[in-house]
């Protein structure tokens, strides 16, 4: 009879944990990351009596999570990619609006100088004619600069959002130290699974995809050691490392992420960083908002020598040569920053129209500095004070006073659509006269507006016109592949999360089902216990007379 | 094919029916609000660089149509200046027939001289005629300069303007002094030559043959003056053809851009207007769907 009962009562206390379990699914079926939780039941050893082998009733086996890590990994790279290509798109398409919005974008200013030009040459006496055309410059310059400070400010933005990325990715890694150190403590004391904290890690590296390109290597003590990027370790054990993000270019445009050790020393991982809205970050910095000014720059400057060289070559109202009609574009000096070296860069413009718009950097190796054209890769070796590519020359002050590991970047167009200017004042100055020509005498004018089409730059080929539409284009086609690849792993990461979901998610429905099962199992159980009791009752009967 | 599904992915499943239906409904009516299939360079990166060219082409083509306006009006000034300086000089050339006359007496002679004076004046400020902007018309580049001095003498240069009014095209604004006023190198000019008659008309009675003889030879140069404002006048025609057959080609020209313009950036708003029903009733669907199909519970039933 003792038997009975204790069958029943491990019947009872296993349903209650198996009804207990369901419940717990049902209350976290609109969890994140939570995972359905399954529980086995297992037989008691049997007891042998007799020679004959009698079942003492049940027992829990285990309470185990439904998971797949296959699904789990691929919804995380999914999610990476989709998060990348919708950051990416959303700074693209900003830039796309600036280039493309006829009140912003350059094209109509630039159509109403070259208008005004026209109007010179059809009435060059027209004082009033005069004065048009150099406000149609101020306004075409300070379209130059509008353009260029949005982009600026575009640039700063997106490296305010990811800088506050990278708090989030320092505060993840946290809560991923922490919770190795609990699992690892879990599994030491317990042959157990601890489910729940394996779903809130699982979590927490979910949101980490969406930052940035996310690696994880599960250790035997239970614990994962992270990488992020193209291997930049973040995580180890219970030790996590920090990441901070600063909005000092790199040569080729990106913000620059530096990774610091718990031990305090800080590492440039810029090169190392990808996937994620970090990754997009630094590539659509690159790739669609430095390069643009860099494009916008040379478009600034080939025109401005296009106007100026033609300008020259006319007389002004009081028979003077032509003077400068745009401003100049200054001689920056690139100082010696966080180089460890004394020497200074500068440079200066000699043929605008032989520039290119790339981006160039000088570094000091073991053999000496080298010259790098980073759009293209070109590189070659610095052997005296100054060296001249690409119509412009580069002088060091220092040029042996340099150290290994030292480095310049130089982007000799990238700043000048923000320093476009106008140097002509009065409308007398306007030379629209050939030379030796009088009032009345157009030449200038006509040859100038001309220039629109046949002024071009030497390496290229390209006109003003031309540069302007390629800068257009290429934002454009980066904003609409970026928007269809992001469409396209939407689709990608709603089927990841399906397949992930189809296994590991709650279903009500069942729940509901195992609940009616449970139930009646209970119902069952508790008859064996009335059972017993009818049996010893019987018994007591029996014995009382 | 998943056979399993959890309840939260069911209603997400319901729930991305009614989002994407939403998206693409809000798309739509962006079109059909501003009548623009495009709304940014990225919708159609060709198209948006093609539009751009089209644009500067269109405002380049206004720029010229304003230039020809100013042409044809510079030009019908021309004309009109060069009727009334070829009406002087008939009306001298008249007179210098008439001065031939043996039967004149001296005072008749001095009568006509007199009005030659006036004709010669009259010459002198057509000569000096200027435009709507105070340019002297006929005096090249120099237009702050009269064209001839109180003398008669020229004081332009020989470089008339030239105006944009295609791509690759210019006219001639007009013509010069020398072209309107002078006969050629070492040869007296329309002035001088009323300044002759004027002065032989006055010799006295008994120069008659010396006389004769010069009037004989100024009535041939004018004649030979004349003949030169024809054909002046049959350049201007020409500029003035020129100028309407390319106005009918920019007008053309105007309306291809327009259309290709329009065939690139406009909607067809018929077919939108009809997507967006099409679109509203797959949202009213997706939303009916997901009320039903989430009412439906075992929990109901226990």
């Amino acid at each position: 009879m003792a038997g009975i009962f204790d069958v029943g009562a491990s019947a009872l206390s296993s349903l209650q944990r198996a009804i207990a379990t369901t419940g717990h699914n049902i209350a976290n079926a609109n969890t994140d990351g939570y995972s359905r939780q399954n529980i086995t039941f297992v037989t008691q050893e049997s007891e042998f009596v007799g020679g004959q082998a009698f079942g003492t009733g049940v027992k829990v086996g285990d309470v185990s999570r439904a998971y797949d890590q296959f699904l789990t990994d691929e919804l995380r790279d999914r999610t990476t990619a989709r998060s990348y290509h919708d950051f990416y798109f959303n700074t693209s398409q900003r830039v796309d609006a600036l280039f493309a919005d006829a009140s912003t974008g350059l094209s109509v200013a630039m159509d109403n100088f070259f208008v005004a030009v026209d109007a010179v040459a059809t009435s060059p006496s027209s004082l009033p004619e005069r004065q048009v055309l150099i406000s149609e410059a101020e306004m075409l310059s300070g379209r130059f600069n509008y353009m260029d400070k949005r982009l600026e400010s575009i640039y700063t933005e997106t490296t305010a959002r990811i800088s506050s990325k990278a708090d989030d990715i320092n505060q993840y890694a946290q809560e991923l130290a922490t919770l190795n150190e609990l699992i690892k403590r879990f599994a030491s004391e317990s042959s157990a699974t601890p489910n729940d904290l394996l779903d809130k890690r699982d979590l927490t590296l979910l949101e980490l995809s969406k930052l940035v390109n996310v690696n994880s290597q599960e250790q035997a003590d239970g614990s994962v050691n992270v990488y992020v990027g193209d291997g930049v370790r973040l995580v180890v054990g219970a030790f996590a490392e920090s990441v901070r993000v600063s909005g000092e270019r790199t040569g080729d445009g990106r913000p620059s992420v530096f990774i610091t050790t718990p031990g305090g020393a800080e590492d440039n991982v810029t090169k190392n960083m990808s996937g994620g809205e970090l990754g997009a970050a630094l590539e659509v910095s690159s790739n669609v908002v430095f390069r643009a000014r860099r494009e916008l720059g040379l478009l600034a400057i080939g025109l401005a020598s296009i106007v100026n060289t033609q300008h020259a070559q006319g007389d002004d109202l009081s028979g003077e040569p032509g003077g400068a009609f745009f401003g100049d574009f200054g001689t920056p000096i690139i100082g010696t920053g966080q180089n460890s070296g004394l020497s200074e860069v500068s440079y200066v413009i000699d043929e605008p129209l032989e520039l290119t718009g790339d981006a160039y950097e000088i570094r000091y190796g073991v053999a000496g500095p080298v010259l790098t054209n980073t759009t293209t890769g070109a590189s070659q070796a610095v052997t005296g004070d100054s060296i001249s590519i690409d119509g412009f020359t580069i002088t060091l002050s220092e040029f042996a006073a340099g150290m290994e590991g030292d480095e310049f970047r130089i982007a000799p167009t990238a700043d000048a659509a923000g320093l476009m200017s106008v140097a002509i004042r009065a409308p007398e100055d306007v030379a629209a006269a050939a030379r030796g020509g009088s009032v009345g005498d157009n030449r200038n004018m006509l040859a100038l507006f001309d220039m629109r089409d046949t002024g071009s730059f030497v390496n290229s080929n390209r006109s003003v016109d031309d540069i302007y539409r390629d800068t257009l284009s290429h934002v454009a086609v980066e904003t609409r592949t970026s928007k269809s690849s992001a469409a396209l792993e939407e689709t990608l990461l709603r089927a990841a999360t399906d397949r992930r979901d189809s296994v590991q998610g709650v279903n009500l429905e069942e729940e509901a089902a195992d609940l009616v099962r449970y139930q009646q199992a209970y119902q069952a159980a508790a008859q064996v216990i009335a059972a017993a009791n009818q049996v010893f009752d019987t018994l007591l009967r029996a014995t009382e007379r | 094919m998943i056979t399993r599904m959890s309840s939260a992915q069911l209603q997400n499943a319901g729930l991305r029916a009614i989002t994407d239906a939403q998206t693409q409904l809000a798309t739509l009516q962006q079109q059909v609000a501003t009548g623009k299939k495009l709304q940014s360079a990225s919708d159609d990166p060709n198209a948006a660089v093609q539009l751009l060219e089209l644009r500067s082409e269109l405002t380049l083509m206004q720029t010229h149509q304003e230039n020809m306006t100013l042409v044809d009006a510079a030009l019908s000034q021309e004309e009109a200046v060069i009727s009334s300086v070829n009406d002087a000089l008939n009306r001298a050339r008249e007179l210098s027939i008439q001065g031939r006359n043996e039967i004149l007496a001296q005072s008749d002679r001095e009568a006509i001289a007199t009005e030659i004076d006036g004709l010669k004046e009259q010459l002198l400020s057509l000569a000096n005629s200027t435009n709507f902007n105070g340019e002297s018309i006929f005096s090249g580049s120099r237009t702050d300069t009269p064209a001839y001095s109180e003398d008669g003498v020229y004081q332009g240069d020989d470089l008339v303007r030239e105006i944009n009014i295609a791509r690759a095209v210019t006219i001639k604004l007009g013509h010069t002094g020398g072209d309107v006023f002078e006969r050629g190198e070492g040869e007296a000019n329309v002035f001088q030559l009323l300044d002759n008659l004027a002065e032989t008309l006055r010799l006295g009675a008994g120069e008659t043959d010396v006389r004769l003889d010069i009037m004989q030879t100024n009535a041939a140069a004018l004649d030979e003056s004349i003949d030169q404002l024809a054909a002046l006048r049959t350049s201007i025609g020409t500029r003035m053809t020129l100028l309407d057959s390319q106005l009918a080609l920019n007008d053309g020209l105007n309306f291809e851009l327009t259309k290709t313009m329009s065939n690139l950036e406009d909607l067809d708003m018929p077919s939108a207007i009809s997507e967006l029903n099409l679109k509203m009733v797959t949202l009213q669907a997706a939303q009916q769907t997901f009320v039903k199909t989430q009412s439906m519970s075992l929990f109901d039933y226990l």
